[in-house]
């Protein structure tokens, strides 16, 4: 255990005790921070950019605007993130923060395994494409989606899919045309028209609500949805069919860059929490699902490109 | 296609003295400006093909506007040229039929 103050963080008058361990301290000191890993000896640093350089045992705490809430007098530092410098390269890690007032408090998540590397973005380029194990039942399924679309959303000869399924009448898809619709049931279209290539956006749906990225909304109702075995949802296109040996085809691929994309059931429970990566051992991009802890690769053709490295 | 990669693995899309030549379709269909955003590590017997941006995504969001930008004018000019072209044999069809009146 170690109690490093920081100094250097830029952070003025507050002082954290940072403990490294695979387990929670059981002792509950005001402001402890304990970080998930096996590197006992650490030492910090408060701020809300990321250190140029790094030494072995620093653990970058990440300071924003929102986040577990410290209090040092009558300021507020907000814990949002944090990231562990070791043999040259930062990783994202658990951490947690105590304070008396609101006990153990999680602030920071570890986005993919130490055996992948996270990524800003995976970029597809109309070829590539990965079915999940994600099977919608109704339509108030949810979904967040953070991309910047590349091929045309002007066009109304194609339609490029950014995720989803179409089998037997039963749709579950987001699609770039004439700016986006959201195909859902036997044929309903939940028109939207609001994407627009070229551009990073946010397109949420929790339940009944879709939140456009320039936070209007609209409604899509609840509607039922069977499939036959073997039916899944696909990302950078849409499922179509499904074979008798289970090969899911895939149809009206897009180019899109994927920050992240998170889907939620018809309970607002998070199902799948897909991450952009690629697997150090053999430098393999694709989605790592945080909820089923699996690594999807591309099942299309030629390769995703990837964004540069993160924490 | 092809692209030029130099010992650091960036990839240019024009050769250069410094850079291998290598076939991979892995940029299909991206403008020069933004191939050249990129580092390349071909395929070998442990590892996947594999690119990733050094620029930023903003950088990289602005070089895509730039050549879009760029393919616009470009059609612009050449419908100019095709507009000024059909205006031009129409003044010489006119002048034919009015010389044989």
């Amino acid at each position: 255990m170690a109690t490093i103050f920081n100094m250097a963080g830029g952070s003025g008058g507050i002082h954290l005790s940072v403990v490294g361990g695979t387990t929670k301290p059981t002792s509950k000191i005001n402001r402890t921070v304990w970080i998930d890993t096996s590197t006992t000896s650490l030492t910090y640093i408060l701020s809300p950019t990321r250190p140029k350089t790094g030494v072995n045992g620093l653990v970058w705490i990440k300071t924003a605007d929102t986040g577990a809430e410290v209090y040092a007098g009558n300021t507020i530092y907000h814990l949002y993130s944090a990231a562990l410098y070791l043999n040259g390269k930062w990783d994202s890690v658990v951490g947690w923060v105590y304070t008396e007032k609101s006990d153990w408090v999680q602030f920071s998540k570890k986005l993919v395994p130490l055996e992948y590397t996270a990524v800003e973005y995976l970029e597809s380029t109309g070829t590539q494409h990965i079915v999940t194990d994600l099977v919608p039942t109704n339509t108030m399924w949810g979904f967040e989606g953070d991309w910047t679309i590349k091929n045309s959303v002007t066009s109304d000869s194609s339609t490029p899919d950014l995720f989803g399924l179409f089998v037997s009448q039963n749709s579950y898809l987001l699609d770039s045309y004439k700016g986006g619709r959201f195909l859902y049931g036997s044929k309903n279209t939940g028109g939207m028209h609001k994407l627009t290539e070229n551009t990073r956006q946010q397109l949420k749906k929790h339940r009944t609500i879709m939140t456009f990225p320039d936070d209007s909304t609209t409604e899509i109702p609840g509607v039922a949805l069977t499939y036959a075995d073997g039916v899944k949802l696909s990302i950078f296109g849409s499922s179509r069919s499904v074979s008798s040996s289970g090969v899911v085809g895939v149809s009206d691929k897009s180019r899109v860059q994927l920050y992240s994309l998170k889907f939620f059931d018809e309970h607002d429970e998070l199902v799948g929490y897909f991450i952009p990566c690629y697997r150090n051992s053999d430098n393999m991009a694709g989605l790592w699902d945080q909820v089923r802890e699996k690594f999807y690769t591309n099942q299309g053709t030629r390769t995703f490109l990837v964004g540069g490295d993160i924490t | 296609m092809i692209v030029y990669v130099d010992i650091k693995h960036h990839v240019y899309a024009s050769p250069r003295d410094d850079c291998a030549a290598i076939e991979t379709s892995i940029f299909e269909g991206m403008p020069p400006n933004v191939i050249e955003c990129y580092k390349y590590y071909p395929a070998d017997d442990i590892h996947e093909e594999f690119a990733q941006a050094w620029k930023s995504s903003d950088e990289i969001a602005c070089r895509q506007v730039l050549s879009d930008f760029e393919d616009l004018t470009t059609q612009n000019e050449e419908l100019v040229d095709t507009i000024a072209t059909m205006v031009e044999d129409l003044y010489q069809q006119d002048l034919e039929i009015i010389e044989g009146e």
